[in-house]
C-alpha cells in the first residue's frame, strides 16, 4: 500500500516535472526574445555582425551554384569545329556538310568556305597586311557542327571520333577547354568555401560567446540568487542558451535577406551580360531549403557560442 | 535534526574560522548564533546549504551526512533551506512579487500557483499591498521583510538568517525578529546569526555563542512555549 502510494507519487511528480520543465523552456524562449527586443540597437548590431558573417559564405555558395548552372547551360551549346585538310576544296567540304545534315544527332551543320574562314580570321585578328602578302588563302574550309543538347558525354566522344575518321578531316575540335577551366575555378571556389565557412563559423561562435558573456556579467546577481535558492546548472544556463539560439536564428534570417538583396541588385546587370552571349540564363535565387539550412546553421552556431560562454563563465559565479 | 560533530573550517588562506564545533539543533527549535564580528557565525551558517564545506568533522541533516554530498544534489538540498541575508539580495530588475516567486519557479512550480503562494507569503510579512512595487522603492525594513517572504515561500523545514537586522534600527530589528519567531512557532527550525546579543537575549530562546571559531556556551534562556526543545 505504502509502496503503491510511493509509485503513484513518483509517477505524478515525473509528469509534473516534465510539465514544469516544458513550461520553463517556453518561458525562457519568450523572456529571451523579450530581452533581445528590450535593447534593440545592441541586439541588432550583434545580429548584423552574425548576418554578415553568415551571408559571406552563403553568397559564395549561391555564386558557385549560379556558376555551375551557367556552365551547364553553356555546356549544352557545345560546338564542334571540323577543320578539313588544307588541300580540300570548298566543294568537297560542302558535300561532307550535306551528308552530316542527315545525321540525327546533330541540330545544325554550318559550312564555312575558305574565303569566309579568311574573312572571319581577318575580323578577329590584326594580321590584315600579312594576309594580303600571301599568294593564296592558307585556311582550310571549316564545318561547324552543333550536336543535340541531350547527347551524353559518351555519345559525344563517339561522335567526335567518327567525325575525326572522315578522310578529308584534319582535326575535329570540341570547344570544351574553357568549360574545363571554369570547372577548375569552380572547384577552387568550392574548396575555399569550406575554409571560409569554417573561419566564419568560428567568428560567429566568438561573437555570440562574447555577447552572452556580457549578458552573464550583467545578470550576475540573478545567477547568485537563483543558485542560493537551489537552481540547477541546467536551469541557470537555459535562458543564456536561448539567447544564443535567438541570436543565431535571427542572424541567419537576416543573412538570407542580405543575400537575396545582393542577388536582386546584381540580377539586371548579370542578365544583360549573359544576353550578350545569346543565352537565356535565369539566375538562381536562394530557395526555401537554402534559407532553412542557413538559418539552422546560424542557430546551431549561436547555440554553440552561448554554450562556450556558459561553460567558461557561468560556473565561476558562486554565491559567497 | 541538525548535528554538527567536531566541525572545523579552515579557509584556503589558512584562516581557521571554526574549530571543533559540536552542536545539536532539534526540529522546530529557534537558535540564536551570537558572538563578536569575525567569530565564525556566517561560516557556520554557510556550511548548512553547502555554500562552504567544512574541512573537518561531519554535519548530519535529517540523518544524512551532508559533508561529502555530491555537487548535483546541492540544489535539492538548498530548496529545503530558506535563507535570509543581511544584504537581502533582492533583484532590483523585477517587482517584489517576482522576487518572492523565484524559489518556487526554481523548484518548477506552475506559474499561477507560484503567484498565489508568493502573495500568501507577502501577506504574512504584511506587504501584500506592495507586491507590484519595485524593491528599490521600499524601505530597508520592508526589503528585509520581502527577503523573509522569499525565504519562507516554499515552506522550507529550515530557515537560516545571517544578521537579518544588521542594517535596521532597534525597533525594526525587533519587528524582524518577531516575524522570524512567528515562522518558527509554526514549526520551522530556525537559526539566526546576530552579533547583537542583547537583541538575542530579549527573544528568550536558546543562544549559542561563538568566540574566535570556538563554541563558548550554549544556553537556553527561558524558552518560550511551543519551541519544541527537550
Ligand atoms: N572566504 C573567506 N576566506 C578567508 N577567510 C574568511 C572567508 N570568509 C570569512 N573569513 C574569515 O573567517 C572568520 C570568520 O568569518 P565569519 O564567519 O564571516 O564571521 P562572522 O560572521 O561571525 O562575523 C573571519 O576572520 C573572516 O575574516
Ligand atoms: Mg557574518
Amino acid at each position: 500500500m505504502a509502496r503503491q502510494t510511493g509509485a503513484a507519487t513518483s509517477r505524478l511528480s515525473r509528469v509534473a516535472r516534465l510539465r514544469s520543465w516544458t513550461s520553463h523552456h517556453i518561458s525562457c524562449i519568450k523572456e529571451s526574445l523579450t530581452r533581445l527586443l528590450k535593447t534593440p540597437l545592441a541586439s541588432l548590431l550583434t545580429m548584423a555582425v552574425l548576418a554578415m558573417a553568415l551571408a559571406l559564405p552563403g553568397s559564395l555558395y549561391m555564386l558557385t551554384q549560379n556558376m555551375i548552372a551557367l556552365s551547364g547551360h553553356w555546356q549544352t551549346d557545345t560546338q564542334i569545329s571540323l577543320y578539313l585538310h588544307e588541300d580540300s576544296g570548298d566543294l568537297a567540304a560542302e558535300s561532307i556538310a550535306l551528308d552530316l545534315r542527315q545525321d540525327k544527332r546533330l541540330v545544325r551543320v554550318q559550312f564555312m568556305s575558305r574565303d569566309q574562314a579568311l574573312d572571319e580570321f581577318r575580323e578577329m585578328t590584326d594580321f590584315d597586311e600579312a594576309l594580303d602578302k600571301l599568294a593564296h588563302n592558307p585556311l582550310p574550309p571549316v564545318i561547324l557542327i552543333y550536336p543535340r543538347n541531350d547527347l551524353a558525354a559518351e555519345a559525344l566522344t563517339r561522335l567526335i571520333e567518327e567525325l575525326a575518321a572522315i578522310p578529308q578531316v584534319e582535326l575535329a575540335q570540341l570547344d570544351l577547354e574553357w568549360i574545363k577551366r571554369l570547372n577548375g575555378i569552380l572547384g577552387i571556389i568550392q574548396r575555399s568555401l569550406l575554409v571560409v565557412v569554417g573561419l566564419l563559423a568560428i567568428a560567429v561562435i566568438l561573437v555570440v560567446g562574447n555577447t552572452i558573456r556580457l549578458e552573464i556579467e550583467n545578470r550576475r546577481d540573478e545567477i547568485v540568487v537563483t543558485r542560493l535558492f537551489g537552481a540547477t546548472h541546467a536551469f541557470i544556463r537555459r535562458p543564456f542558451l536561448y539567447d544564443g539560439i535567438w541570436f543565431g536564428l535571427l542572424g541567419g534570417l537576416l543573412a538570407c535577406i542580405l543575400i537575396y538583396t545582393a542577388l536582386w541588385a546584381l540580377d539586371a546587370p548579370v542578365v544583360r551580360l549573359i544576353e550578350l552571349y545569346n543565352s537565356s540564363f535565369q539566375p538562381i535565387y536562394p530557395d526555401i531549403s537554402f534559407i532553412v539550412t542557413l538559418t539552422l546553421f546560424g542557430t546551431l552556431l549561436g547555440y554553440l557560442g552561448a554554450w562556450s560562454a556558459v561553460s567558461q563563465h557561468l560556473y565561476k559565479i558562486e554565491p559567497e | 535534526m541538525l548535528h554538527f560533530l567536531n566541525v572545523g573550517k579552515r579557509y584556503t588562506n589558512g584562516h581557521e574560522a571554526l574549530r571543533n564545533v559540536s552542536l545539536n539543533i532539534k526540529r522546530g527549535e529557534l537558535v540564536f548564533l551570537s558572538g563578536h564580528s569575525g567569530a565564525g557565525k556566517s561560516t557556520l551558517l554557510k556550511l548548512i546549504p553547502i555554500l562552504e564545506r567544512p574541512t573537518q568533522g561531519s554535519i548530519i541533516l535529517d540523518g544524512a551526512n551532508i559533508v561529502r554530498m555530491k555537487k548535483r544534489y546541492i540544489p535539492l538540498l538548498r530548496r529545503n533551506i530558506g535563507m535570509v541575508f543581511q544584504d537581502h539580495y533582492l533583484l532590483f530588475d523585477r517587482p517584489v512579487i517576482n522576487n518572492v516567486m523565484l524559489p518556487l519557479e526554481i523548484s518548477g512550480m506552475d506559474h499561477r500557483e507560484c503567484r498565489k503562494r508568493a502573495q500568501a507569503a507577502l501577506d504574512k510579512v504584511g506587504l501584500l499591498n506592495k507586491q507590484n512595487h519595485d524593491p528599490i522603492t521600499l524601505s530597508t525594513g520592508e526589503q528585509q521583510r520581502v527577503g523573509i517572504a522569499r525565504a519562507v515561500v516554499n515552506r522550507p523545514p529550515i530557515l537560516l538568517a545571517d544578521e537579518p537586522t544588521g542594517n535596521l534600527d532597534p525597533k525594526l530589528s525587533q519587528e524582524i525578529m518577531n516575524l522570524l519567531g512567528e515562522f518558527n512557532s509554526v514549526g520551522v527550525t530556525a537559526i539566526i546569526a546576530t552579533h547583537d546579543i542583547q537583541l538575542a537575549r530579549r527573544m528568550r530562546r536558546r543562544i549559542v555563542i561563538l568566540h574566535q571559531g570556538k563554541l563558548l556556551e550554549t544556553s537556553i534562556v527561558d524558552a518560550a512555549p511551543g519551541t519544541g526543545h527537550g
